[in-house]
């Protein structure tokens, strides 16, 4: 099921950034976050922005206990990323979008 | 870290469920990792809030770093003001954009951060040259500030006025630029307004000045040929005396109109800055004693007496002299006007300080106001007498007066203490060195009793008859014609020694009939115009036109620019040809002091 996930590159993807306010960080999370999208999943992502400050609601009902945090919500399975996500490699393991060392 | 493919069943379980095991353990794998990461970037601060469930529902705890204040600062500075703030990296993707950004390009920041600034709006540059000059800015300087358009994504463009600076990190490297853009669509569109208004305004103005220039060549032609014929009979000894006096009631009235549409033009080319001025060196109380000739007798007729106080020890200025004679004129006529019967008169000439001359012309007559002063030398204004209509005139003289002297670098003052109080005109000029032996040409305008051969060129029949008859009275031998073809075998057959032409001919340019003359024969020439445009003068002169009068034509000055041309051109051979008719020259310094007698009686009328 994930080999086939894997070669299916269209699949969609949903992405849910949970920032709060608009700090420096939250715009270098946002800005980091579209710049990858961009280049490896133009035209089949949708990235949303949550502010938690302005909906707290949503954060509890996610189970986010920190800001930012991306959110995969698709394609399963669910993943989490914690902090300014300048580390672009480790997004791109976490997205799936990398194969991992000593795999084929 | 896990294998996510990896697959090692072992025999107690069935391979199904073996799978689903190691798939639980994977995923609690992931959890427990990502729970560790969370708690690793919530000790090394890289978190900006928590989110804690509570009794009362969720609450967000911010956390804030040491540079929280200031940050903070920056960040409501940057919010609060009013224009758009956007910064972006080095390829251009937009990394910070504050509250005014986002309402200025409707926009909401978490939609377009880490997207190409071009998302936002593309920019539009009047020339691709100042695209390229703000770009070499930036590289060069790091700063660039500058007005192009912003295309915005919903196609709206505005005007837009920006700084932008490039952005170093700690280390001094460029990692972007920040910019601040104000939107100046409505300044711009004012100023856009204003722009054309005044282009129609300007466009009005010169319509207003053509529809003068015309209508004063169109007013002026035809009192050409009844001022000549009045002038003439008036100095004819055969009419009875009564007769005579009523013909030069004619003339002055038809002068005094000539002045009148004389003003307008001269209004017209001081407002356009066209007025031609050709400065000689005049002896300023000369010209002032002609001034005391004319008014003396005048002023006394009208129960006013006029005082000249010539106390200036240097008298001489670089000057037109026909146009300071207009400018002196135009104060103590205007001077004479404003007083009440009994009123005094008093011209005074000084030296205000080393090489400066001024003229002051002062009455004790009705004074102007105080708020009058300022406007005093504005056309058609004559002070707060405004429908009254007790002066008359159009009010232009200070207007063309105060031009007229502008163009000399000089400077013409008014004081008045108020109404009922007088007032005093001062003209200011820089001195100069008077020249030795010099002849000013207004001086230079004597008569001629020699048999001179005229060519006259005009197809306005009344207008060349009365010509002919006055300049042959003047002694002038005399050929007409009334079309190029019919002047250029006129001249074939007939040598003259001047061509006086005017310059709209039925078939033809009185331009080229000039430089065809001029080539063929070698004679000089007088242009006639109506117009006395700038224009027509300046080719006039190119074409080899030695003279320029504008109608309508007075004899005297005709005949001074006849002896003018021939004194130019005199030649040793000419010279001795006119010895050789038996001395029916006159010598010039005689015959000019009649000339310039009538010359100067014929201006003064013009200027009354």
């Amino acid at each position: 099921m994930k080999t086939a996930r894997r070669a299916q590159s269209k699949e969609r993807y949903l992405l849910r950034l949970y920032v709060a306010g608009t700090t420096p960080r939250s715009n270098r999370a946002i800005v980091n976050i579209r710049r990858i999208c961009e280049e490896h999943l133009k035209g089949r992502y949708e990235l949303e922005v949550v502010d938690v400050v302005k909906n707290p609601g949503l954060a509890a009902g996610e189970q986010i206990i920190a800001a930012p945090t991306l959110v995969k919500k698709l394609p399963l399975p669910l993943r989490r990323f914690i902090g300014d996500l300048s580390e672009t490699e480790r997004i791109l393991l976490g997205l799936d979008l990398r194969r991992r060392e000593g795999t084929s | 870290m896990l294998k996510k493919n990896a697959r090692s069943p072992k025999p107690a379980v069935t391979p199904e469920r073996a799978a689903m095991l190691l798939a639980a353990n994977a995923e609690l794998r992931v959890r427990l990792e990502e729970a560790e990461e969370t708690l690793r970037a919530i000790r090394s601060g890289d978190v900006d809030a928590l989110v804690v469930e509570g009794p009362a529902g969720s609450q967000v705890f911010t956390l804030q770093g040491v540079d929280a204040q200031s940050n903070q600062f920056r960040g409501e500075i940057l919010a609060q003001i009013s224009d758009a703030v956007v910064a972006v990296d080095m390829e251009e993707r937009i990394t910070y954009l504050n509250a005014a950004a986002e309402r200025q390009y409707g926009v909401v920041a978490s939609e377009v951060l880490g997207r190409y600034l071009r998302e936002l709006w593309t920019s539009q540059w009047p020339l691709e040259a100042d695209e390229v000059a703000a770009r070499n800015a930036l590289r060069e300087t790091g700063y660039w500030r500058g007005e192009n358009i912003h295309r915005k994504r919903d196609g709206e463009r505005i005007h837009v006025e920006s700084a932008v600076i490039c952005l170093h990190d700690t280390a001094g490297a460029e990692i972007g630029f920040l910019a601040t853009i104000r939107d100046i669509t409505q300044r711009k569109d004012t100023e856009e307004r204003l722009r054309r208004a005044a282009e129609e305004a300007e466009a009005a103005s010169q319509a207003k000045d053509d529809f003068l220039a015309a209508l004063s060549h169109e007013l002026r032609t035809p009192l050409t040929p009844v001022l000549m014929t009045a002038a003439a009979m008036e100095l004819d000894p055969e009419l009875p005396d009564a007769t005579r006096e009523q013909l030069s009631m004619i003339r002055r009235n038809i002068q005094l109109e000539a002045r009148l549409i004389d003003d307008l033009l001269d209004l017209t080319h001081i407002t356009r800055r066209t007025l031609q001025i050709h400065r000689v060196v005049v002896d300023v109380h000369e010209l002032l004693g002609h001034s005391e000739e004319i008014v003396r007798s005048e002023a006394i007729d009208q129960g006013r007496v006029v005082e000249f106080r010539l106390e200036a020890r240097e008298y001489h200025v670089m000057a037109d002299p026909t146009r300071l004679q207009q400018v002196f004129w135009n104060l103590i006529k205007n001077a004479l006007k404003f007083s009440e019967e009994g009123g005094r008169v008093t011209v005074r000439t000084l030296n205000p300080s080393p090489n400066r001359f001024a003229v002051r012309v002062a009455d004790n007559g009705i004074g102007i106001a105080r708020e009058a002063l300022d406007r005093i030398f504005s056309a058609f204004d004559q002070g707060d007498l405004k429908g009254r209509h007790r002066f008359g005139g159009l009010g232009l003289g200070l207007a063309i007066s105060k031009g007229i002297v502008d163009l000399h670098s000089g400077c013409l003052r008014v004081e008045s203490e108020g109404p009922g109080r007088g007032a005093t005109f001062t003209v200011d000029l820089e001195t100069t060195v008077p020249a030795d032996n010099h002849e000013s040409p207004s001086q230079n305008l004597p008569a001629q009793t020699r048999p001179i051969r005229l060519l006259i060129v005009e197809d306005h029949e009344p207008t060349l008859s009365t010509m002919k008859r006055l300049l042959e009275r003047s002694g002038y031998r005399v050929c007409t014609a009334a079309a190029m073809s019919e002047a250029l075998a006129v001249a074939s057959a007939n040598k003259c020694d001047v061509l006086i032409s005017d310059l709209g001919l039925p078939d033809g340019s009185g331009l080229d009939l000039m430089r065809e003359i001029h080539q063929r024969f070698g004679w000089p020439g007088i242009a006639l115009t109506g117009y006395g445009m700038e224009d027509d003068i300046r080719r006039v002169t190119e074409c080899g036109f030695g003279a320029h009068l504008v109608k309508p034509i007075d004899i005297a000055q005709l005949r001074a620019a006849i002896e003018r041309l021939l004194a130019q051109s005199e030649t040793p051979e000419e010279l001795s040809r006119f010895a050789k008719n038996g001395g029916e020259r006159t010598s010039r310094a005689r015959s000019g002091n009649l000339g310039e007698k009538e010359a100067k009686q014929q201006r003064r009328e013009n200027e009354h």
